[in-house]
């Protein structure tokens, strides 16, 4: 079953590595911002979210803390990793928490190879409404994020390697010279 | 980003200046970065600003597009929402500002600003040699325009640097202008 699928999937991943396509759809349901990059997973608590396209950024996790750089904008925040973890996409794919924890985890059916898990808070008050994920032969294809805005956040994965050799440094980070740093409480 | 680096602008015509100042009264919509620091706390993310008739709509989301905040201000109002489903309310929209960038930005003025026009009343000016907004004082606020991109009938900033009373600095980077969009 397709909860069966996602548990199997994120119990033999250790690492990750991927291209990566993300839409977010406005509540007009107008496609509000496209952009593209390549994502890293260390389980538990490391990824690297690379925005590439059509401005660079970068999301990373070092297992205590997430930075978030832009670099046009020549700032850097800091949080600690379980509080940002409120991004829900990180939260699910870090292993920081059993999902069936923090989520209710329902099955959305399956069809030729291809299934959907659904994924809401149990805490009234999360940051978000809703997280599908889409698998394909048990390997996760796409996430989709629905908040509390009306809006929506899809991520589709390309060329995902289960557990590659990653180098530590991808999930290191230090601010370059000269950018505003804060660290959020 | 873009814009800078590019051949420079032609010059401000009488069309281009009229359609500027007639943009307040018409709906437009841009997308792109905010940078809030050197306040209580420090903040950049993803802006969608939406200005209609008598409504201002602004979405800040930080990363994987998830809401941070939405702001919504109309003549006398404003109202604040969180992601987690909180909401506040107030008929003083620099307090509420305040609460949300931690610096009290001057949005009925910033309506003005971020067009690289001057709100009404007593304003210092200076111009680029095309004849747009070069330097801005006004309101206690220094705003200073970085960048433009032509749009449909002119051009509009799409990099300005804004310097607060106390210290705080706001950098917007407009990845993409719309104007012709009614906003349903």
């Amino acid at each position: 079953a397709p909860v069966d699928a996602l548990d199997g999937f994120l119990s033999r991943v250790k690492t990750l590595a991927a291209d990566f396509e993300q839409e977010v759809i406005d509540e007009h349901g107008n496609v509000s911002q496209r952009s593209e990059g390549r994502f890293y997973l260390a389980r538990p608590g490391r990824f690297r979210w690379e925005y590439r396209k059509p401005y660079r950024q970068w999301v990373i996790a070092d297992g205590s803390k997430v930075w978030f750089y832009d670099p046009d904008l020549e700032q850097v925040t800091v949080r600690p990793l379980d509080e940002a973890l409120g991004s829900a996409p990180a939260l699910l794919l870090s292993g920081q928490v059993r999902l069936q924890e923090r989520f209710r985890v329902a099955g959305q059916g399956s069809e030729g190879g291809r299934a959907w898990v659904e994924l809401r808070p149990k805490s009234k008050n999360d940051v978000f409404r809703r997280l599908r994920v889409e698998l394909q032969r048990d390997v996760l294809q796409a996430m989709e994020l629905a908040d509390n805005f009306g809006q929506l956040t899809r991520i589709r994965f390309h060329r995902l390697e289960i557990n590659p050799r990653l180098d530590p440094e991808l999930f290191r980070f230090s601010p370059p010279p000269g950018v505003d740093v804060f660290e959020g409480t | 980003c873009a814009g800078w680096h590019k051949p420079p602008l032609p010059a401000v015509g009488e069309a281009e200046r009229r359609w500027r100042s007639g943009l307040i009264e018409h709906p437009w919509q841009l997308q792109g970065r905010i940078g809030v620091s050197g306040g209580r706390d420090s903040w950049h993310g993803h802006l969608r600003w939406e200005h209609g008739q008598g409504l201002d709509r602004l979405v800040l989301s930080g990363p994987f597009g998830q809401g941070g905040a939405v702001v919504e201000a109309g003549p006398g109002w404003i109202r604040l929402r969180y992601p987690d489903g909180r909401m506040l309310e107030s008929a003083d929209p620099n307090h509420l500002l305040h609460q949300v960038l931690g610096v009290a930005v001057p949005l009925t003025a910033l309506r003005y600003w971020v067009l690289g026009l001057a709100a009404p009343g007593p304003a210092a000016v200076e111009h680029d040699p095309a004849g747009r907004l070069r330097r801005l004082r006004q309101q206690g606020w220094e705003v200073d325009y970085l960048a433009y991109g032509v749009v449909t009938a002119g051009a509009l900033p799409t990099k300005l640097r804004l310097l607060g009373p106390d210290g705080v600095r706001v950098k917007l980077l407009i990845d993409r202008w719309e104007i012709d969009r009614d906003r349903t």
